[in-house]
């Protein structure tokens, strides 16, 4: 695994939750890959400025589209990290 | 005119009191929606949001006049809620609830068609995110501020790529009339053909945008009722193409298990009915304005 992607559109989720939720788990376990998180719908505001205030090397995004070129751009850097290190 | 709700339907909600009934109930009338009461057994003659509890769907029909109920019950009771509205003279019964046995929605469907057509009661759902007339009033879970007022008709399996299409279109300047999800079961109370019809009635909408996925027969029948019935020009997506054969994706009814189920085949039928296929789900936004921009209303050309 080179990238993970986390992708909201919530409805009867919340945005807050979900922010809660990442931000809890990338303090727990060490995530070794970039993360990016896309966030939009109910209580879209609050999830973002929990994401935002964490300090967390988190990458945000607010469209589909913009969170898919994100996470590939990421994906393409920690490949290329990855062979330099086997040069 | 939007279809099937607007700001003046009187809505009760069963499971009113409970968590999910209480926050999506304020957004309900945050939003417009006229809220009329609620249904939670035992707890009849309290009030909660400022509105009366009832013990029966019946006691909230003689007391309000309510005409659509939205169901935000557990699973297990569902059935008998949905049954119980019907009996009530509800007309419009919207089921968010995920998890509803596919036994027990074979006993809810069969228990609707006792009633006459006229006062059959239309069911949208289970497991979806419910009906929303843009701008005027909302039955579901859905995050309002996303939808902007306009002339398409959405209809969707999946709640989330309904929100999605409804904020691309939104981004582009592109409005909604009404959104319906109908539900990500394989056994539901209205299927993409029964909305497609409404939405080809309604004079407020131009165009339709029908989101299907794997799974089903549902999509091929309603690219048929597109090319034979319909006028208005409908842009269809349908989710899943890479879902391995025989996996549930998520929905109890997104399974490949048959010819004809995988997003590929599905879109080629749409395809090959005359509908416009959006190509990913970042899309759906872009091919919908482009299709509208593209197709202007009938009536508007013939004025011209």
């Amino acid at each position: 695994m080179n990238a993970i992607l986390v992708n909201v559109f919530a409805g009867i989720n919340r945005c807050d939750w979900v922010a809660q939720g990442v931000v809890q788990a990338v303090r727990e376990i060490e995530v070794p890959v970039p993360l990016v998180v896309r966030l939009a719908g109910t209580n879209v505001q609050e999830g973002r400025r929990i994401l935002r205030e964490s300090g967390l090397p988190i990458v945000t995004a607010d469209a589909l589209a913009d969170a898919a070129d994100r996470v590939v751009a990421a994906r393409n850097k920690t490949l290329a990290e990855q062979a330099a290190v086997r040069h | 005119m939007s279809i099937l709700l607007d700001e003046k339907t009187p809505v009760v909600i069963q499971g009113f009191t409970g968590d999910k009934g209480t926050f999506h109930a304020k957004e309900m009338i945050a939003y417009g929606t006229k809220v009329v009461g609620g249904v939670t057994p035992g707890k009849g003659g309290t009030t909660h949001l400022d509105r009366p509890v009832f013990n029966t769907v019946k006691e909230a029909v003689t007391a309000t006049g309510a005409t659509a109920s939205l169901v935000l019950v557990p699973a297990p009771y569902c059935a008998d809620a949905i049954m119980e509205a019907a009996d009530a003279g509800i007309q419009l019964v919207v089921t968010i609830t995920d998890g509803v046995p596919a036994q027990d929605m074979m006993t809810v469907k069969r228990y609707l068609w006792r009633y006459a057509k006229e006062r059959r009661t239309r069911l949208i759902g289970p497991n979806c995110a419910g009906v929303i007339s843009a701008g005027k009033a909302m039955m579901g879970i859905m995050p309002g501020h996303i939808y902007r007022p306009g002339r398409v008709g959405v209809v969707t399996r999946s709640g989330t790529l309904g929100y999605e299409a409804a904020s691309q279109m939104s981004a582009l300047g592109v409005g909604i009339s009404t959104s319906v999800g109908i539900g990500g079961d394989p056994i539901n109370g209205s299927s993409f053909v029964d909305i497609l019809a409404l939405f080809e009635q309604d004079p407020e909408t131009d165009a339709v945008m029908m989101i299907g996925e794997i799974g089903g027969p549902q999509e091929a029948d309603a690219a048929t009722f597109v090319k034979e019935q319909m006028q208005k020009p409908v842009i269809g997506y349908v989710a899943g193409l890479t879902a391995p054969k025989g996996r549930r994706m998520g929905h109890a009814g997104a399974i490949i298990s048959a010819f004809g189920d995988t997003a590929a085949e599905k879109a080629e039928i749409m395809r090959s009915a005359g509908l416009i296929v959006a190509p990913s789900p970042s899309e759906l936004g872009a091919t919908v304005a482009q299709a509208v921009a593209k197709n202007p209303p009938r009536r508007a050309m013939a004025k011209r």
